[in-house]
């Protein structure tokens, strides 16, 4: 090695190269670059602003770089801006409002990448008038769209309702050229031990208001709670649209599911047994939810309201199983003061049978219909499906159920709001029920009975409980550890018929929790 | 026991438990290994702070009609099988579960039965006896493995029928039907397609009637039926049926012979689990309309007069005959 005076030379050379050297440098030319681009925009903005009332039209709108996406997909992107143009008065300021919205909708159906450059010119033969300024400009707008990759796969872990999966998903994007897709996925869980589906969905008319999924599954979902295992395939149709200005999305589905309750536990109930074996569900449902929630994981303001119907077997519908099934769900989240915030919500539902095709009279519920409630992310200080009927260990589910709860977050000390961590103190309850006869009445009236189930339902006090926790709110999923008491429940542990609650700790994960 | 349980629908492995999982049930709870400090369980024993009556269960088909009485207290024996009709004095139109039903019917334990399936089965397999008790609501659950031992014990009086079921003639016979008709009946009902559309089909899948499932299942059957003769049989590939058929009437023959001109088999003096077990065949055979191959089986057995005659002895005294159950 070179040894001496020279030292210098070496040194300043080896700076050169030294990753520290070369980032500073990068960083430089970097904000050289935008500071000349910042410059550029706003002298560009300054100079649009100085003409955003000048009378424009657009000569012609290219979309570049999507040569797998159908012609006739695109043209309906951009078909409002240019009959917004034609109708006339139409000024530069309008002419970029129009072409945002254009691009807005490209974003949406993420087949193209993000940040989708556009430039607007006039036309290589236009001339401008200076003895005429308020004749319309003529605009060629050039939008500069890049195809994500058709095909991708992906795996990972996902966190739902009190269960964790593993996934493996294969797409194929942009399927027929207007942004259809085509999603085919394994996965394993732990509550649902294994689910495969084929599902495509596509836009109505480019609209990204507007779409179909039509959908092929079979899952193995692990009901222990109710001591089987519940084997469904099926076909699941979906028609989904939003009216943004209500902030409504709805959505009719009609499903065709064939069940299979198995795997029964030895200790499973008569009553497990009596409905264990095949189903077959051939359903209509219609959703309708209104959510203005902030942030539906952790809301600190906004409101959730949801209405589901579905019916089941009815004439044409057939399928083994009949039944009208109606839930609501409203949610209210109000920030008081100082990042503290009061979250409440409240439920309920009835599944009213109905005379399958060809039958003579209704068939009561079974436990793959009726409703089961009581959990860590659903009534807190309850086991899964904790309340209501019980047979042994076994929910036996119910025909009609109330739920409610309220609680308030805390942020932490220090650490603020932003953090997703919070402090919460709670109180829930619940109350579900079995169809029951009236007393004192022989013959079983449908509707007789399911008026006097829900009178009990609404007059008679709800199984109840309490806690305290600490709340994570991730964007994938809220996380719930609480200490939870129960304060009023149905039968003393151990005996026949009892609710399951819970003392002590409880751990919850979910996407929804009620 | 009964070899016959490994068919329809579908050949699953016993029920295991899934642990419970550590997010949602592992905490703490007062029986779990773990103890908690003595203030924690102080404080656990104030709660709940009310305690309301529990609810009643969801209602079953029975006491969902108004037109079927409902029944009294006291306990309730019902038969989980293959039939249509929770009358018990209705024959199933499952071997298994016949013998079974018949031999309760025999031992004068009164029973209802349940239309069900294998999935509902704790062995995997029908029948099975849930033994309830409407005025504690305790149920017990019978397999049929365990079955012969609960109706020693539980019958109000003690077998008439002496046969030693250890000897070995005893058990000879018992093998030949249990093997070579019960293979005829499996290659009959299952494995020809005429019985197996028109007739197999239908009444198994009568619970789920709608395309494709019964087709499915269906097949399912099928190839059950195929591996259980094969397992049976011990040759890797199936015997036909007219080999299967020729067994099966060899084995009436030595079945009529055993028989000769005694009202119960053996020599007994009452009906017993061989009877049962053998009118479950003969009923089946004599009374469904069995088309196709299997005509070849009916008409040999018609020919065994004191086999027809044992059937129709057991029928009259003991079910609401004749079975008219296939229209």
């Amino acid at each position: 090695m070179a040894a001496g005076g020279s030292g210098d030379v070496f040194d300043i050379l080896k700076d050169a190269s030294s990753p520290d050297t070369i980032a500073a440098q990068r960083a430089a030319q970097k904000a050289r670059d935008d500071e000349i681009s910042r410059k550029a925009q706003r002298r560009a903005a300054e100079t649009i602003q100085g003409h955003s009332s000048q009378p424009v039209y657009f000569d012609s709108i290219t979309i570049l770089g999507a040569p797998r996406t159908r012609r006739s997909f695109l043209e309906r992107l951009v078909k409002p801006a240019l009959d917004r143009s034609d109708q006339g008065d139409f000024t530069l300021k309008d002419a970029l409002r129009e072409l945002s919205k254009a691009i807005g909708g490209l974003h949406h159906f993420e087949i193209f990448k993000p940040d989708i450059p556009f430039y607007i010119d006039t036309p290589s033969d236009y001339t401008y008038d200076p003895k005429n300024p308020n004749n319309p400009i003529p605009l060629s707008a050039i939008i500069n769209v890049k195809e994500k990759s058709r095909f991708f796969l992906k795996s990972g872990t996902d966190l739902g309702n009190t269960e964790g999966s593993a996934y493996l998903q294969g797409s194929l994007r942009n399927v027929f050229g207007g942004a259809e897709f085509l999603h085919v996925s394994a996965s394993k869980g732990t509550r649902t031990r294994s689910a495969y589906d084929a599902t495509f969905t596509t836009p109505i008319n480019s609209s990204p208001l507007a779409s179909i999924e039509l959908k092929g599954l079979s899952t193995a979902r692990d009901n222990s709670h109710s001591s089987h295992t519940e084997l469904s395939r099926g076909f699941i149709g979906t028609a989904r649209w939003a009216t943004p200005a209500y902030n409504l999305k709805q959505s009719i589905s009609y499903e065709g599911l064939w069940r299979t309750l198995t795997e029964l536990h030895d200790d499973a109930s008569p009553s497990v047994r009596r409905d264990a074996g095949e189903s077959l569900k051939s359903a209509i449902t219609h959703l309708l939810t209104r959510d203005t929630r902030d942030n539906p994981i952790l809301p600190s303001s906004g409101t959730l309201l949801r209405l589901r119907n579905s019916i089941a077997g009815l004439g044409p519908l057939k399928g083994t199983v009949a039944h009208w099934k109606s839930e609501a769900e409203t949610a209210l989240a109000y920030p008081l003061f100082k990042g503290i915030t009061v979250n409440s919500s409240f439920r309920g539902g009835v599944l009213y049978p109905l005379t399958l095709s060809g039958d003579s009279a209704p068939k009561p519920s079974t436990i793959a219909d009726r409703f089961h409630i009581g959990g860590a992310n659903d009534v807190r200080g309850f086991q899964t499906g904790g309340l209501g009927p019980h047979s042994g260990k076994d929910s036996l589910g119910g025909d009609a159920y109330v739920a409610g709860s309220l609680g308030v977050l805390f942020p932490f000390p220090r650490v603020g709001t932003d953090s997703g961590l919070r402090f919460q103190a709670f109180i829930n309850g619940g109350r579900l029920l079995a169809l029951e006869r009236p007393p004192g009445v022989q013959d079983m009236n449908i509707a007789q009975g399911m008026k006097y189930t829900v009178s009990r339902l609404l007059t008679e006090a709800p199984s109840l409980a309490a806690g305290v926790g600490i709340v994570y709110g991730h964007p994938v999923a809220r996380f719930e550890l609480n200490f939870c008491l129960p304060i009023g429940v149905r039968g003393t542990y151990g005996e026949e018929g009892a609710e399951r609650a819970r003392k002590g700790i409880q751990f919850g994960v979910g996407v929804e929790f009620a | 026991m009964s070899p016959q349980h490994t068919i329809y629908p579908i050949l699953f492995s016993k029920p295991h438990h899934i642990p419970p999982l550590g997010t949602t049930t592992a905490m703490t709870s007062p029986q779990s290994a773990f103890r908690a400090p003595a203030f924690i369980r102080r404080l656990f024993s104030h709660f709940p702070l009310i305690i309301h009556p529990v609810d009643p269960p969801p209602m079953t088909t029975d006491e969902f009609q108004p037109t079927t009485s409902r029944d009294s207290q006291g306990s309730i024996n019902t038969l989980y099988s293959f039939t249509d009709s929770t009358d018990g004095s209705i024959a199933s139109f499952n071997p298994a579960c016949l013998k079974w039903q018949t031999y309760l019917k025999i031992r004068n334990i009164p029973i209802k039965t349940q239309p069900s399936n294998n999935h509902a089965s704790p062995s995997g397999s029908l029948p099975f006896l849930v033994i309830s008790s409407r005025s504690d609501r305790i149920c017990q659950t019978i397999p049929s493995t365990k079955m012969a031992r609960w109706i020693e014990d539980h019958a109000t009086e003690g077998s008439v029928n002496t046969v030693d079921t250890d000897a070995g003639d005893y058990r000879a016979f018992l093998s030949l039907v249990e093997g070579a008709v019960r293979d005829a009946w499996l290659y009959a009902l299952y494995i020809d397609p005429s019985n197996l559309s028109s007739l197999t089909v239908p009444k198994y899948t009568s619970p789920i009637p709608l395309w494709p499932i019964p087709t499915i299942l269906g097949s399912q059957m099928r190839q059950a039926a195929i591996d259980a003769i094969r397992k049976s049989s011990s040759s890797p590939s199936l015997p036909s049926g007219t080999e299967i058929y020729t067994k099966a009437l060899e084995a009436f023959k030595a079945l009529s012979t055993l028989l000769g001109h005694d009202t119960w088999f053996f020599g007994a003096s009452e009906a017993g689990i061989f009877d049962a077990e053998v009118f479950a065949y003969t009923h089946l055979l004599l009374n469904l309309e069995i088309e196709g191959s299997g005509g070849v089986v009916v008409e040999g057995l018609r020919e065994f007069d004191n086999l027809a005659g044992h059937e129709e002895r057991i029928t009259r005294r003991w079910f609401k005959s004749p079975l008219a159950t296939f229209h």
